[in-house]
């Protein structure tokens, strides 16, 4: 693939939030179960209530663009998920379309851009660090991975398989963390080797990205 | 799971629909949303109280709606906070053009929800301002009190700010005088058994028979100690030893004692405990102006109590002893 064809374009993305959706359903109850040992134990049924809705809404009304899609798919998010989840995973896809723009399709200086504007503001937002055990662990060794990519001209689709392993390890890196944010972090020292639900949940996201296109 | 429920997916809903039907003379549901309001809200130039947070602690916080109480709940799922849309809806249907105020417990989810309703209120032009109760002790050592999560002082909060409210104080003044409580108020519990999640049916965590912890969260948070099972006397003790010293109270002070039950503890053994508290504070010195025994603030069926104490002044005392209706609290 040359580099100026390598693009997503809407049905790419159509069909991510779709797989996404699919993703997280397969892992109600793994998700869960990671919350309950050091969280709430909601959530898997919090994060899969909030996609559940994102479907309804673009099947009800085909978004006719990527901004449209993200935006859509974000406001839902934050309109119906609900706890901290639905603010922070909400606020990825409303910053990823703000930064996306006009654009009718992305390439991977654009994704880059849109994934970096997205960390920025769930760091603004939860003010988590990385160390604090938080999707942020998942997260900021995935933008890197991206910047990286960029920088050696791989295509969107390598640049997501390295973005996807990156994400993985830095999720499974949150089991040898003490939780700092969120109701986590009263069970701080018995956090200690069990891996971070919404670190868990970030990396699933990306995984679905990489083997959706 | 051992739990009268339909579908799972439907428990908030149906919660909200019963609640409805029984108190329909004193509250309305705004739209189809989980957003209640007193029958006559908004009530024209008087200060807006709206407050709310996750589903599953009834009767916190959906039955503290009504005149001297709050104009309007937000709620939110299971353990988890309502959404920032429904929250803006709660804002507007409280405005009666003295401002709204916001009053919650300091959760991050809370927070986080809430904030995004006030700057989307305040975009709209809206008069909104935030405060939080952050009783719970255990959650945050005195010097990150800031941190510590809210807990079984709510209904006095929002008893004081309803009746404040009431009274016609002013917005700035409101803000002041439930600051002062919240400061005044400091909570801690011991639980006995677990909470389950009821949407899975799952506990939140173990809890062997014959321990109990102390400082355990209303969503099986970790506490400060696990110990074996202790006597009513002692276990009120304890408790009391770790909140007198964090105010910390003093011979003299004048405070409402609150017993809340979680959820499967029974009157009979909150009166025993209410018993030593009485006892106990009289020792120190400290005396009681009004107890209050009941389930204020439950986590499903969660075994287990907690403490509040609330250090009274007499504009604090004023406001308490005006009267309150709602479905969840009555002062007459």
């Amino acid at each position: 693939m040359t580099k100026t064809d390598d693009k997503l374009t809407l049905n790419d993305f159509i069909k991510i939030i779709k797989n996404i959706n699919e993703t997280l359903q397969d892992n109600i109850k793994f998700l869960s179960e990671l919350d309950s040992i050091i969280g709430d134990g909601d959530h898997g049924i919090t994060i899969t209530r909030g996609f559940k809705n994102v479907m309804k809404k673009i099947e009800e009304n085909i978004p006719d663009s990527i901004s449209d899609l993200l935006k859509t798919t974000g406001f839902t998010i934050i309109s119906t998920m609900g706890g901290t989840a639905g603010p922070i995973f909400g606020s990825i896809f409303t910053e990823m379309a703000r930064q996306s723009g006009e654009k009718k399709s992305i390439n991977l200086t654009d994704l880059y851009s849109m994934f970096l504007a997205a960390m920025n503001k769930v760091i603004e937002l939860g003010g988590a660090e990385p160390g604090d055990k938080t999707m942020i662990d998942s997260f900021d060794p995935a933008v890197a991975s991206l910047k990286e990519s960029l920088s050696k001209n791989l295509t969107i689709k390598e640049a997501l398989r390295n973005m996807s392993l990156v994400a993985e390890r830095g999720a499974l890196s949150t089991k040898n963390m003490v939780a700092k944010k969120g109701k986590s972090r009263y069970h701080a020292e018995r956090s200690l080797g069990y891996q971070d639900a919404g670190a868990t949940t970030f990396y699933l996201i990306i995984k679905t990205m990489y083997e959706s296109i | 799971m051992r739990k009268l429920i339909n579908n799972p997916d439907n428990i908030v809903n149906e919660l909200m629909e019963g609640f409805i039907l029984t108190n329909r003379n004193k509250v309305k549901r705004i739209g189809n949303l989980n957003v209640v309001a007193r029958i006559d809200a908004p009530i024209k130039e008087k200060v807006g109280i709206v407050i709310g947070g996750g589903a599953g602690h009834e009767p916190l916080f959906l039955e503290y709606v009504g005149k001297g109480m709050a104009d309007v709940e937000v709620h939110g799922h299971i353990f988890a906070a309502p959404p920032p849309g429904i929250i803006l809806e709660g804002i507007k249907a409280a405005d009666g053009g003295k401002g709204v105020l916001l009053l919650y417990n300091n959760y991050a989810g809370d927070v986080l929800n809430f904030n995004m309703a006030q700057d989307m209120a305040r975009e709209e032009g809206i008069k909104v301002d935030t405060v939080r109760v952050n009783d719970e002790i255990s959650s945050a050592p005195l010097e990150r009190a800031e941190e510590r999560r809210g807990t079984t002082s709510d209904h006095i909060v929002i008893k004081i700010a309803g009746a404040s409210a009431e009274a016609k104080l002013s917005f700035k003044s409101i803000i002041e005088l439930l600051k002062r409580t919240i400061y005044n108020s400091r909570s801690l519990g011991v639980s006995l058994s677990p909470c389950s999640f009821p949407e899975t049916g799952e506990t939140t965590f173990t809890l062997e028979e014959g321990k109990m912890e102390f400082g355990m969260g209303l969503h099986g948070e970790a506490g400060i100690k696990r110990v074996d099972l202790m006597s009513a006397d002692k276990t009120a003790e304890v408790i009391l030893d770790l909140l007198i010293k964090d105010l910390p109270y003093k011979s003299g002070d004048e405070v409402i004692a609150v017993i809340n039950g979680y959820g499967s503890t029974t009157r009979m053994e909150m009166f025993i405990v209410m018993r030593r508290i009485h006892s106990y504070l009289a020792e120190k010195g400290i005396s009681i102006y009004v107890s209050e025994v009941g389930e204020f603030c439950t986590s499903q069926e969660m075994a287990g109590i907690s403490i509040t104490l609330i250090k009274l002044d007499n504009e604090i005392k004023k406001y308490y002893n005006m009267s309150a209706d709602s479905p969840g609290y009555i002062k007459i």
